[in-house]
């Protein structure tokens, strides 16, 4: 991509066109002083201090610094208190707008997350903070972070010791299974400076690395560059070590990079399609990272210029990796997630020379000083040092980056960067009407873009600026040629409009394409107001084989994503719908809402999955207004139950900026009944938005937190007291805290009538706590991985296991050595979270989705898959000649070497064939299930004790994990829980806790499900015999539905259901009344105690009121693939991998009926015969063996084949006669080598 | 694409267990003995395996001894064990007739001699249950450039040979050069007491 403005020469004077003009300048107020232009650093000693806004973290004892433009805060050495791991990095910012603050805090508009240096992968844990000039000098306020290195991610800690040599690393330890840690003595000094000039509106970051210790260092060492390239064939010279930034920008900005704009979730994953190799890594390059919000505030980050050490410039000048057009101050974005990106800027030295010879003293005044082995080591290695010193190997190496704050957008972020490079820019100035009313549109974003023509061909777009109400702008920028673009919330994207920006500036007369409006009254059966749901359903025209993304809107240009239904596109309008918008009522049932105009639109009102949709055609017209009046129906009867969502995230989560009463009407509109708030480490409160929108009525709440460890899990806690005084509001410390000690202080943190610990999505990779802890997948016994790995298995997961306090609990012996390794991982948790959001793919185990059998039909193995199979066995191995020998073992070599091509394909088809597993059998990748579901550790649970014996009983739940209000619907799935009341005014936290307790909740995302057993509901417990009557009702609304049941019996499908499907599945199907309900029993027989799950599913496409999991989820692993492709790994099967995306259907299941049938009045778990992927139990394991497994020696398959044998008589190598003695081969093997 | 968590693992640069697949066997002049004994409850084998001279052991030297002793010793027996043991077991196959047996991880020393070639020892245990009789099959396959293979079979405590194609005594078949294709089937009976006197 070409985004880069070409540099010219500032324009000197212009002139401004009274009563046109808006100032879009950063301070407010009056005339600075010269006192007000000085910069300040000083630590925080009252709240008054503080900026304060709707994620500030701030607290007394942090270090501030300010000018008249910006405030910033840099975290003192405490414990994160957002989402990352250490102190010391800069957490608040915003402009400086002379409020000031109180025993609360500021009052600020801080919508920031955070940012701090990276060495490669490697961050600062401070050891020292301090104000190094406080600006009372009229120079520079500094304040500077000092310590030694940390990991945000352990797993990455040897990998990050050997790269960037922060401590040393013994490689006899890796090969001994000794896990990596960080107490060592380090080797390199970590520093950064924030320094902010006076009237600058950005801060400069200085981060430097320096040798302490008294030998030259390697980046990396010569050792490991040799044991790779040895190894692996990976050529590490030249690699040098990238550095760069963690850029927590935070939901409520929106990311804009030059070039796609704010399109980057698939900006960036296009860039991942280009394999770029070592010494490079793939990923967008820019040279700013801007963002824009609507709240007078937004981030920029951008690099100095520096071509000998900017890392993408090098890296194209040294082998053109990145096609030549890496300029010297570009970035390369690597990767954005939930609110957090990382870039990387510069390059650090292939050596260091250590630094204590640097000062100018003598040894004898460094060395002195020192005691004992460092004295000598002063002594021993003074000349080295000396000798060391020079241009190629510097004893201490610094990069230098920029982070800029502006007025809400994109502009105002370039308008500082052009200063800070001396850029020479114009005004550009304008005002917008709209195109049918032709008055002044205000509330609107202009976009521009560089052009290759007046006719706007070739258009990359490159900057935005917002136009407030009275429909005036302004902007810097440089001259050129631009087009540009009109874009307001309901509205079409203006065309593009050609504009000349000459050396005077330029002056834009610019037409919004009108909106339309849309006015919505709800009322229930009764007549009486309801809040609701609006969705207004668009069809669009039929393009074949084109994503709506490319026509639908534009996500460059900022607009929404429009969700499709999902289903395959053709000339049958029913099958192109889109969600053009959605809009929540008041408490009234009263919504107006700005709509894209068209002809033709689909009202949808609905209120959740009790009550039915109503549905009415609308025409829009530009600037016209549409009333409709829309009367919902209850369907569904869920009396004694309420609604509960117990996961869900607003303002005071980083990755959500939702305001609290968009979030109320949101729960409100869906029928939510009871919203528990659990921001990330932030505890809310949504009682006062719930009475400041008025929907008490409606709904109610919970205090919740969600308790989100880096990378040890997420866990949810409700309910929990708020402490105002805290900045967190209560929320707790977790960094290198074990899993039991963070439970403890969640409980600590409940009201007197307890609360619920919930694990969260489980097995997410990276942040689900089975997943980091490494808990079998079948019979959840849990262990550290590398205590379970042998041999090479061993190093790997020696290697890159999370490792410290929170994981990993050291034995010693009595000498203080360690003696062994033990996980941390506790089972003290009450609730488990088995369906979070839309993710189907990580409710079960994966397994074989296809029927090998089948001829046709939706199962049959697609002809991809299996050529991916083929290929993948073949290359278990070594030359096609051994593999024909496997496919055709009556065959000798010459007799396939006389088959035909023909003959030989037809023989490896049919062996491969062979080898696939039947459909259903979950799917292994070596000794692990490939793709493990939480629903599946859940019923395993079930049937085994917990490794102190006990059985435990968790209550299984679903939530929404909603992060937003649009496409991210909460209450989906939800919990219905019994409280025996029906109206959330009635509701107390006691009746959640007691129902969780109790487990007494059904999982849904539209299904209302329950299931009794000899009269008793879910959750209880009862002693029966010989066999039981199963007493099953379902009820849904009609836009939900339910096709099919089925009741399982510790953990298997129970059979012999009249109707039942034969097929591995097991399913029911069944027919909903005209009521929408089904009821049926069943009897059952129960030989030994067993526990009873009750499931429903359906196929009926949810949208638009659920609308489709359509934008594959952000997997870490593709980040980690993407980075693993520049060192040349890959593996897996095109293919054979859970979908990812796909439209949401009907599922429901309870909590478990426990019944003890052996007459012993306690319930003992079935503990059934576990299965392995090892084993072969599961076939698969062969089949999709990555190219890593190859050869592992328990597959030197024991076969036999018939052959005639040839018996020479040659010399016996051994030593020892042959005889009737049996030779003791352990002891031959113990002598071996043995030498006297 | 997503990966699995294992391709995952070790794409995160865990890279020096990750076996070399370009060393395939073509330049072999290298020698293994085989001593296979069959116990009541086990399997044992060791091989003897002397690599040539010359490069491909001067390579092999050069990637697994990497503190530059001119030793394979220590942790660096770890590192090599993978490549080592599919050298010395390259085309070779053993089946227990009719079981599955267990097998131990295999255990690899290194013979050490300044100056000479690889030379190391794997020795492979397969545990079994107790049954009164059992059949081992040793077949190497009819592949190129595999090592001059010498095998024996023996019975272990308790055990008798009671058929086998090469058998030199009751507990023990000849030392027997296998070539490519060839295949040594040898039964064990459990033994009979003596006949009191």
């Amino acid at each position: 991509m070409n985004n880069r403005m070409e540099t010219i020469a500032r324009a000197s004077g212009f002139a401004l066109l009274a009563g046109l003009v808006v100032l879009a300048t950063m301070t407010a107020g009056s005339c600075s002083s010269e006192s007000d232009s000085k910069s300040r650093a000083y630590r925080v000693t009252s709240r008054t201090q503080l900026i304060g806004g709707p994620t500030a973290l701030g607290e007394v004892g942090d270090f501030m610094l300010e000018n008249d433009k910006i405030r910033v805060v840099v975290q003192d050495k405490t414990y994160n208190r957002g989402s990352g791991v250490f102190g010391g990095s800069l957490i608040d910012a915003d402009l400086a707008r002379h409020k000031p603050g109180n025993a609360l805090g500021g009052k600020g508009r801080d919508t920031f997350g955070e940012l701090f240096p990276v060495f490669f992968l490697e961050m600062i844990d401070p050891e020292n903070i301090d104000v190094i000039n406080d600006g009372s000098d009229g120079k520079a306020a500094i304040v500077e972070v000092k310590g030694r290195g940390g990991e945000f991610i352990t797993m990455l800690r040897y990998l990050n010791q050997v790269m960037i040599n922060s401590y040393p690393v013994d490689l006899a330890d890796v090969l001994n299974g000794v896990p990596a840690n960080s107490n060592g003595e380090p080797q390199v000094e970590f520093r950064t400076r924030y320094i902010l000039e006076p009237g600058t509106s950005h801060i400069r970051i200085e981060s430097t690395l320096t040798n302490i210790s008294f030998t030259t260092l390697e980046f990396p060492s010569d050792t490991i560059k040799t044991v790779v390239q040895t190894l692996i064939g990976l050529d590490l010279d030249g690699f040098r070590i990238p550095t760069g930034h963690v850029l927590g920008f935070g939901k409520k900005s929106h990311i804009f990079i030059p070039g796609v704009g704010y399109d980057l979730r698939f900006g960036l994953d296009e860039s991942y399609q280009t394999a770029v190799p070592l010494p490079g890594f793939p990923g967008l390059l820019t040279n700013v990272v801007a963002s824009s919000t609507d709240l007078g505030v937004n981030y920029g980050f951008a690099t100095v210029e520096d071509p000998e050490n900017n890392f993408v410039y090098q890296r194209d000048q040294d082998g053109g990796l990145y096609g030549g057009d890496a300029q010297p101050d570009d970035l390369l974005f690597l990767f954005y997630a939930s609110g957090f990106g990382g870039v990387f800027s510069s390059q650090g030295p292939e050596t260091m020379a250590p630094n204590f010879c640097n000062g100018g003293e003598s040894a004898d005044a460094v060395c002195g000083q020192l005691s004992g082995a460092d004295a000598n080591a002063c002594r021993d290695e003074w000349d080295n040092c000396k000798a060391a010193q020079g241009d190629a190997s510097p004893s201490s190496y610094t990069f230098t980056n920029y982070f800029i704050i502006g007025d809400g957008d994109v502009a105002s972020i370039y308008e500082e960067l052009y200063r800070i490079k001396n850029i020479k820019t114009t005004k550009v100035i304008g005002r917008v009407f709209d195109r049918v009313t032709r008055e002044t549109a205000g509330d609107l974003d202009m976009l521009f873009y560089t052009t290759n023509g007046s006719d706007c061909s070739g258009t990359t777009i490159v900057n935005q600026v917002h136009v407030p109400s009275g429909g005036t702008f302004q902007l810097e920028m440089v001259p050129g040629d631009y087009c540009y673009r009109v874009r307001g919330s309901g509205r079409p994207l203006s065309d593009y409009k050609y504009v000349k920006v000459g050396s005077d500036g330029a002056f834009i007369q610019a037409f919004a394409e009108s909106t339309s409006y849309l006015q919505v009254q709800v009322v229930d059966s009764n007549g009486a107001r309801v809040p609701a749901k609006v969705s207004v359903v668009g069809t669009h025209d039929y393009f074949p084989g084109q994503e709506t993304r490319s026509f639908l809107f534009d996500l460059q240009a900022g607009e929404s994503w429009r969700a499709s239904d999902m289903i395959p596109d053709t000339e049958d309008p029913n099958t192109r719908r889109f969600l053009e918008q959605t809009a929540f009522t008041d408490h009234r049932g009263h919504v107006t809402m700005n709509v894209r105009p068209s002809d033709s639109y689909v009202v949808h009102v609905s209120r959740g999955p009790e009550y039915d949709v109503f549905t009415k055609e609308v025409s829009l017209k530009p600037g016209g207004v549409e009333t409709v009046v829309a009367k919902i129906e209850r369907t569904v009867d869920t009396t004694g139950y309420l609604a509960g969502d117990f996961h869900l995230h607003a303002a005071g989560s980083i990755d959500s900026g939702l305001e609290l009463d968009r979030r109320i009407k949101s729960a409100a509109a869906e029928g939510l009944e009871i919203a528990v708030s659990t921001d990330h480490n932030y505890v809310t409160d949504y009682g006062p938005a719930i009475r400041q929108t008025q929907m008490e009525q409606f709904v109610n709440s919970t205090v919740g937190l969600e308790l989100t460890t880096f990378e040890a899990g997420h866990f949810n806690a409700f309910p929990v007291a708020r402490d105002l005084d805290s900045m967190s509001r209560g929320s707790i410390k977790w960094q290198e805290i074990p899993p039991q000690t963070i439970f403890n202080a969640l409980r600590d943190m409940a009201p007197e009538s307890g609360n619920i610990v919930q694990a969260n999505h489980a097995r997410t990779p990276i942040l689900g706590y089975f997943y980091q802890h490494n808990v079998d997948a079948f019979d959840t016994t849990v262990d550290l991985a590398f205590n379970q790995a042998e041999g090479q298995d061993r190093i790997t997961a020696t290697l890159v296991s999370p490792t410290g306090p929170a994981f990993i609990e050291t034995i010693y012996d009595e000498n203080g050595e360690p003696l062994e390794y033990k996980s941390t991982f506790s089972w003290d948790f009450d609730a488990m979270e088995v369906f979070n959001g839309k993710h189907f793919e990580e409710i079960r185990h994966f397994r074989m989705p296809y029927d090998k059998t089948a001829t046709d039909g939706p199962d049959v193995l697609p002809q991809d898959v299996f050529d991916g199979l083929k290929e993948q066995t073949a290359a278990l191995y070594d030359t096609p000649e051994d593999f024909y020998a496997v496919v055709f073992p009556d065959l000798d070599e010459a007799q396939i070497m006389a088959l035909s091509d023909t003959e030989i394909e037809e023989g490896v088809s049919a062996y491969v064939m062979d080898q696939i597993p039947n459909q259903g059998v979950i799917l292994c990748d070596g000794d692990d299930v490939v793709f493990p579901g939480v629903l599946d550790d859940y019923y395993n649970i079930l049937n085994f004790p917990r490794p102190d014996g006990s059985y435990k009983r968790y209550t299984a739940t679903g939530n929404s994990d909603s992060h937003g209000d649009n496409l991210d619907e909460v209450g989906y799935p939800r919990n219905y829980f019994f409280a025996g009341k029906d109206r959330p005014r009635d509701y107390k936290d006691s009746d959640l806790v007691k129902a969780m307790r109790e487990h007494r909740n059904i999982v849904t995302n539209g299904p209302f499900i329950t299931m009794e057993i000899d009269g008793e509901p879910i959750g209880s417990e009862l002693e029966a015999s010989g066999s039981v009557t199963i007493k099953v009702h379902v009820a849904a609304a009609d836009w939900v539905g339910t096709d099919r049941i089925r009741i399982l019996q510790n953990g298997e499908v129970v059979r012999g259901l009249p109707g039942q499907n034969e097929n591995a599945g097991g399913w029911l199907p069944i027919q909903l009344g005209e009521d929408g309900t089904y009821t049926e029993e069943f009897t059952v027989d129960v030989a030994a105690d067993s526990w009873f799950v009750l499931e429903a599913e359906g196929d009926q496409n949810m949208f638009p009121v659920l609308t489709p999991q359509e934008i594959p989820p952000f997997n870490f692993d593709a980040v980690i693939g993407s980075l693993a492709g520049a060192f040349g790994f890959g593996g897996g099967v095109e293919g054979l991998e859970p979908a990812l995306i796909f439209p949401q259907t009907p599922f429901a299941m309870t909590n478990p009926i426990w019944v003890i049938a052996d007459g012993d009045g306690q319930f003992t778990p079935p503990e059934p015969e576990v299965f392995r992927c090892k084993d072969g139990a599961f076939v698969a394991a062969n089949a999709l063996m990555s190219l890593e497994d190859v050869r592992r020696l328990d597959q030197l398959r024991l076969k036999a084949a018939p052959m005639p044998v040839k018996i020479h008589g040659h010399e016996n190598p051994f030593k020892r006669p042959v005889g009737t003695t049996t030779r003791d081969l352990r002891m031959i093997f113990e002598n071996f080598g043995h030498q006297h | 694409m997503r990966t699995s968590a294992t391709s995952t693992s070790a794409l995160l640069f865990c890279v020096l267990w990750l076996l070399s697949a370009t060393a395939h066997a073509h330049d072999l002049k290298v020698e293994r003995s085989i001593i296979a004994q069959v116990h009541a409850t086990k399997v044992q084998i060791l091989v003897i395996y002397n690599e040539a001279p010359g490069d491909r052991s001067e390579r092999f030297m050069a990637k697994y001894d990497v503190n530059r002793n001119a030793r394979i010793d220590g942790s660096e027996v770890l590192l090599a064990t993978p490549e080592i043991s599919r050298l010395a077991l390259l085309g070779l196959e053993f089946e227990v007739e009719g079981e599955k047996p267990k097998m131990l991880p295999p255990e690899v020393k290194f013979e050490n001699k300044p100056g000479k070639p690889v030379s190391a020892a794997i020795l492979l245990t397969y545990e079994l249950d107790a049954v009164p009789q059992r059949t081992l099959h040793i077949r190497q396959k009819p592949a190129k450039g595999l090592p001059e293979t010498t095998v024996a079979i023996e019975a272990g405590e308790g055990l008798t040979i009671s058929n086998s194609s090469g058998a030199a005594s009751t507990r023990t078949t000849a030392p027997l050069r296998l070539t490519p294709g060839d295949k040594i089937s040898v039964t064990f009976a459990a033994s009979r007491e003596p006949p009191s006197r």
